[in-house]
Order: C-alpha cells, then structure tokens, then sequence
C-alpha cells in the first residue's frame, strides 16, 4: 500500500531528534496560550513567524502546526478549573466543565477532555493522510475559474460558519479583499493604492494586519475592559477514569469526532465552529438535554474531541488546494512562503518529506499533548496565577521586533499601530475581524484567477457556468446563501452562536 | 421592554461606504480593461462598489431595525475619531502642502494617539506611542532602548500596574530581546543608541 510507505517515510521525518524538539516545542507553547486568556494562536504564530527564519522547512511547519492544535487542549484545562475559556474554541466546554469541577469531578472533565481530544485528533490525522493524494489528484483538473469560484466559496462559507453579522462580516471580506490588492499589480506593474510610499508597493503583509488585530488590538481591548479572573482553581483529583465513565462519553467522542472533522474541512471551519456544533448537537439528541450546563460529561467529551478533530481537519484544503480556509492556516501559509513553498498540490509530489512529515508529526504531537496536559495540568494551573499585566507588554514587545526581522523595515510597525486602531474601530462597530485575514490571503489570487480564467474564455464570463466544478462550486455558495435567508437555518445558527459572547478569533 | 434604532449598525454602515467612495474614486485613476483583458481599475472598482452597496444597506438596515436597549451598543466616537485622524491627516497633508504620505502617516499616528490620550483613552496612547517612536527611530535609539520604552510605556497602561515591577520586567524583557533577536538572529539593529 503505497499511504504505508508514505506514512513510514513520514514518521521517518517526524522522529528524528531535531523534529521531535520543535513539536514537542509548539505543543508546549499551544498549551502554554491556550491556558492563557488573552492570547490566541493566530498572534502567536504571527510572532514566531521570524523566528523560524532559522529552521528547516520541516521544522518551522511542525513547530506552528503543534501551536494550533495544542492550543485546543490547553484551552479546555483554563475552561473546566477556573470557567474561562482560554481559548475561544473551549467556550463551550466551560458549560459543562466547571459545573463537573464544582462537583469534584475536575479530574474525569480533564481526562475525559484530553482523551477526546487525542481521539479526535488521531482521526483527524487519519482524515488529512487519508484523503490528502486523492484529493490532490482532483486539484490539479483546477482550472483558473475553478480555483476562483473556490475562492468564492471559501469566503461564503467563512461568513456563514462562523459567528457574527453576516451583512458586516461579508462587508470585513471585501475590505480585506482590497487590502489584498495593494502594492505592484503582477499584469500591468502598477503599484495600486500605495501612494507612493515604496514599502507599499510590495503590498500590506498579512503578518502586520494578523498581528494588529489579534495581538495589538486584542490587548487594548482587554486593557480597556477588564475581565474580572475567576474567583479559584477548583481541586484537581483523581485524573484516572473509571471504565464505564469512558463508556458513557465514547459515543461523544465519536460524534464529536465526527462532527468536527466534517466542519473542520469546510471552507471557513475548523476548531472553533466545530466545538459549538458538537455541544449543539449532543444537547439535540440527549433524552434529557436538562442536563446540560448542570455537568454532563458529554458537554465536555463533544466539543473537545470535535476542536481538535477540526483543528487537525483544517489542513486539509491549506494542503490539497493551497488556500486557508481560517486566520490560523491563512498564517500557516506565510510560513509555507517564508520557506519559498507554494502552497497547493503539487507538495505532496515535490516535497514528500514535508507533507508526510507534518502529518505524522500531527500525531506525535497529540500523543505528546495527552502526557503533558494529564499528569502535568498542575504545572499549567499555576500558570493562570501570572497576571496579564506581566505578560501583554512581553506580547507588544514581540510583536514589534518580529515585524521588524520579517522584512527589516520600520513602516511595517507604523502601519501596525494603523491596523491596530483600524481593527478595535471596527471590532467596537461589531464586525469580525477574521474575514477581514482571509479577504486579505485571498485578494491577489482572486484577482489572478478571475483574469486568467477571462483571458482564456475571451472575456466570456459563461466559462463559470460551463465547466462543472467551477459552476458546481458557485452553486454550492448559492445555496449557502440562500440557507441564511430561511428563517429556520438563521435560528439554528443564531443558537449555536447564542454562548459565543466571549468568542474572538 | 423599550426598544431602540441600532445606532452602531448604522455608524458602520457609513463607515463602509466612506471606504468604498474613496477606494473607488482612488480607482478610477487604473485602466479598467475589456472583459478578456482585466485592466488593474477592475477588480479594485468592482470590490468599492461591493463594499458601498454592503455599508449602504448595514446602515439602512440599521435604521429600519429596532433593538431592545439593553442589547444597543455605543457608536465607537473615539475608535473612529483616531482612525479618521490617523488617515485624515496624512491625507489633508499631502493634498495641501504635498507632504509625503509616509512623512503623513507618522505625523497623523502621532497625533492620533495625542488624541487618545487627551479623551481618557490612556491604554490606547501608552500601547501604540512607543510603537511609534520606534518605527520612526529604530535605528538610532537601538534595540535595548527601544525594547525598555516598549515595555516601560505599554506596561503603565494596566489598571493593576506596579512601577518597581514594570521598571524590573521592562529591562529583564529588554535584555532578553537583545540576546534572541541581535545575538541570537543578528537582526541590522545596532543594540545601544548611536546619535
């Protein structure tokens, strides 16, 4: 079987020592930000990006891989113990979490979280090696329409999922669509927008606009309202289940697992939406959905073992087809430029070792992740007692030397503090920012597709109607759309979405 | 239960179709091409009319809609006072005495977080002024100075904040950025400040 040999080779990668390092090294950073509040992996990852200037290819996509989906689990520990999600994606999980913790029941919500999560993850893992060459083969038919109504779709669908106003969010695409188009236009070489300031002319990188917004915006919010900390750290004992514990949350696991991996492929999906449609989803079909927010295990089980299944499932189409479908992967594809790697098909063929690697790591990581986050959650707890007023000017701090090592040039950092206040002014009017990331990846390859797909047609734009995946995708978005205009769909999303108060990006 | 307009949907709205005006007037100076050949005005004008159209109907909506008020949000007055002065006045700038736009926008951030500070607005100001004083001067101050003003300033800005622990966490923060980003990465900062 040729996936064996693939998987041998990439295992192979994956367990040399320097590789084994920088995973254990981004899973321990994931769960150190996803313990805590204030800080996302987008900013993290965003603040890195310099620092993996020195590694292998290999290495650097390991290292941020292992950033994400420990965040996951870290983010559950903050939710069960002290009732606040340290990541958005653990919302949910805070429900049923610290109602168990309160009960004495900290170390089966923790145990149950992490086995979800390894569960979910390994799946997932399974997922993305499984599908990844077939799909792949599929991609490369893409034509240029294809690719473009693709695009199209990958923004439809990221307005749709994710939460917030659909007109606004739609509104932060376009914005970051013409961001995107800033700089040396490739056709005509004619620096757009850039007013004749020669660091624009290269374009807004998407590392100053993700570190604005998710790291400088994001702490003056946090400044300016003051979460109150929960009050304690409620006990943690006995982390070992009991077997009929296990039993009564493996049917959630599977369907969180299952659940979340579906959403995590979408266009627009992965951990985030992918938590909240597993809880929604166990409350539906529980005989006594009463229970739910009072500590039912599944509340914790669902949602974990579906983050991080969508969290491993989202690197499916960033893989396949070289386009982000969230802010994390939309990062994770300045890391692949950084290193010269063309996102897209063509990497599982021209570099193996990469692809097969980063897969095999994925797992090597979730298994690091259960050791660390189960017998160590005492060590992490400790960490929430560190307060935010040490850590934020640390955060400032990278952020701005980061973005200068990116391209050595200071414009970056003033153009920072613009998207900074560009990004809470939009924030405060109730817009998302994530879209605004995305329209921004997206921007250029649109517009690259859009004219080429022209040119070929001869300005005939029938060619989207005519070739059937390019006309299948539009349809698709179409019906996404039109599925926001029925009433009964916008009050299931409006539910799902109802405890998403605190969610950000 | 009283109810009331969505005073911040509409103030977003028009925020929108402010953007879209002045992207697509700033657009209409690129070629706009045929159809088979899509000149660099196209994509640009064709998204400015989306996003007009999109703010455009945000804050119709927003006037139409009736919310309860306790679920109304404040229009961001300040937010959107600052962004207008960070872009308004490199803008004005440049359109009156042909001041450069990069010259513009550093004088127009430096005001802006005047203004942030003059309207109570003090974590907003001691976060984005170091930033700025250090991508105007990087250069000169160094990485070690620049790294103590960063930390130094944006650390008063918390409601909690200790003077002793801010002065202490400003140099360990600062001697450690000098080991990773100019010993560890050789980054083309000189460390200490040269006049």
């Amino acid at each position: 079987m040729e996936i064996f040999d693939a998987l041998a080779l990439g295992f192979s990668v994956a367990v040399t020592s320097e590789n084994l390092l920088f995973c254990l090294l981004g899973v321990v950073l994931g769960t150190l930000i996803g313990v805590l509040p204030g800080i996302g992996p987008v900013a993290t990852i965003a603040m890195l990006l310099p620092l993996t200037y020195a590694l292998t290819p290999v290495a650097a996509l390991i290292m941020l891989a292992g950033i994400y989906y420990g965040a996951q689990y870290g983010g559950s520990t903050t939710a069960i113990l002290v009732n606040l999600p340290g990541e958005s994606s653990s919302v949910v999980t805070a429900l049923d979490g610290y109602q168990l913790a309160r009960q004495g029941k900290a170390g089966q919500a923790l145990a149950i979280a992490a086995v979800g999560s390894f569960i979910g993850g390994t799946v997932g893992t399974l997922i993305v090696a499984g599908f990844a060459v077939p799909l792949a083969e599929i991609a490369f038919k893409f034509g240029p329409a294809d690719y473009f109504a693709l695009m199209v779709l990958g923004l439809v669908g990221a307005v749709v999922l994710a939460s917030g106003d659909l007109f606004k969010s739609f509104a932060m695409v376009l914005l970051g669509l013409l961001l995107g188009l800033v700089g040396m236009d490739q056709n005509s070489s004619l620096a757009r927008f850039s007013f004749d300031v020669p660091e624009l002319t290269d374009g807004i990188g998407f590392v100053v606009v993700a570190m604005a917004v998710f790291g400088i915006a994001e702490i003056i919010h946090n400044l300016e309202r003051p979460e109150q900390r929960a009050a304690g750290v409620a006990p943690v004992k006995g982390l070992w289940l009991k077997w009929n514990e296990f039993r009564a949350a493996l049917p959630a696991i599977a369907r969180g697992t299952g659940v979340g991996s579906i959403l995590g492929v979408l266009p627009g999906g992965g951990a985030l939406i992918a938590s909240f449609a597993a809880y929604a989803l166990e409350k539906k079909i529980a005989r006594d959905p009463s229970r739910f927010g009072k500590g039912a295990i599944e509340g914790v089980a669902a949602p974990e073992s579906a983050n991080n299944a969508g969290a491993q499932t989202s690197f499916v189409p960033l893989l396949v087809l070289g386009l982000p479908s969230n802010a994390v992967m939309a990062m994770m594809v300045g890391a692949m430029t950084i290193h010269s790697i063309i996102p897209g098909p063509q990497v599982i063929s021209t570099n193996p070792a990469l692809f097969w690697g980063l897969i095999a790591s994925m797992w090597i990581g979730n298994l690091m992740l259960v050791i660390l986050n189960l017998p160590m959650v005492g060590l992490w707890v400790k960490l929430l007692t560190v307060p935010y007023r040490l850590l934020y000017p640390a955060i400032l701090l990278f952020c701005a030397i980061g973005l200068f090592t990116l391209n050595n040039n200071t414009f970056d950092i003033l153009l920072m503090v613009l998207f900074a206040s560009i990004g809470l002014m939009l924030s405060r009017l109730g817009c998302e920012l994530a879209p605004l990331l995305l329209g921004l990846i997206l921007g250029p390859l649109m517009e690259l597709n859009l004219r080429r797909a022209l040119l070929i047609s001869g300005g005939d734009w029938g060619v989207f109607a005519e070739r059937p995946i390019a006309a299948s995708l539009l349809a698709f978005s179409a019906i996404l759309l039109l599925l926001i205009v029925l009433p009964s769909f916008r009050r299931t999303r409006a539910t799902a979405f109802a405890d998403d108060s605190t969610a950000k990006g | 239960m009283s109810t009331t307009r969505d005073t911040r949907d509409i103030a977003a709205g028009l925020v929108f179709v402010a953007i879209g005006v002045v992207v697509y007037a700033l657009a209409l100076d690129y070629p706009f091409g045929r159809t088979a050949r899509l000149g660099p005005g196209y994509f640009p004008q064709a998204l400015a009319i989306g996003l007009g159209g999109l703010g455009l109907l945000i804050a119709v909506r927003g006037a139409l809609r009736r919310i309860d008020t306790r679920d109304a949000s404040p229009i961001p007055w300040i937010e959107m006072g600052i962004v207008a002065t960070m872009l308004g006045v490199p803008a004005a700038l440049a359109l009156a005495f042909g001041v450069s736009v990069r010259g513009g926008l550093i004088v127009g951030a430096a005001a802006a977080a005047g203004l942030a500070f003059a309207l109570g607005r003090r974590e907003f100001a001691l976060l984005l002024a170091p930033l700025i004083v250090v991508s105007l001067a990087f250069e000169t101050i160094g990485l070690l100075v620049g790294s103590i003003l960063i930390v130094g300033l944006s650390g008063l800005a918390a409601h909690d904040a200790r003077l002793k622990e801010v002065g202490i966490s400003a140099i360990l923060l600062a001697i450690f950025a000098v080991c990773v980003f100019a010993l560890g990465l050789g980054i083309p900062v000189p460390i200490w400040p040269s006049f």
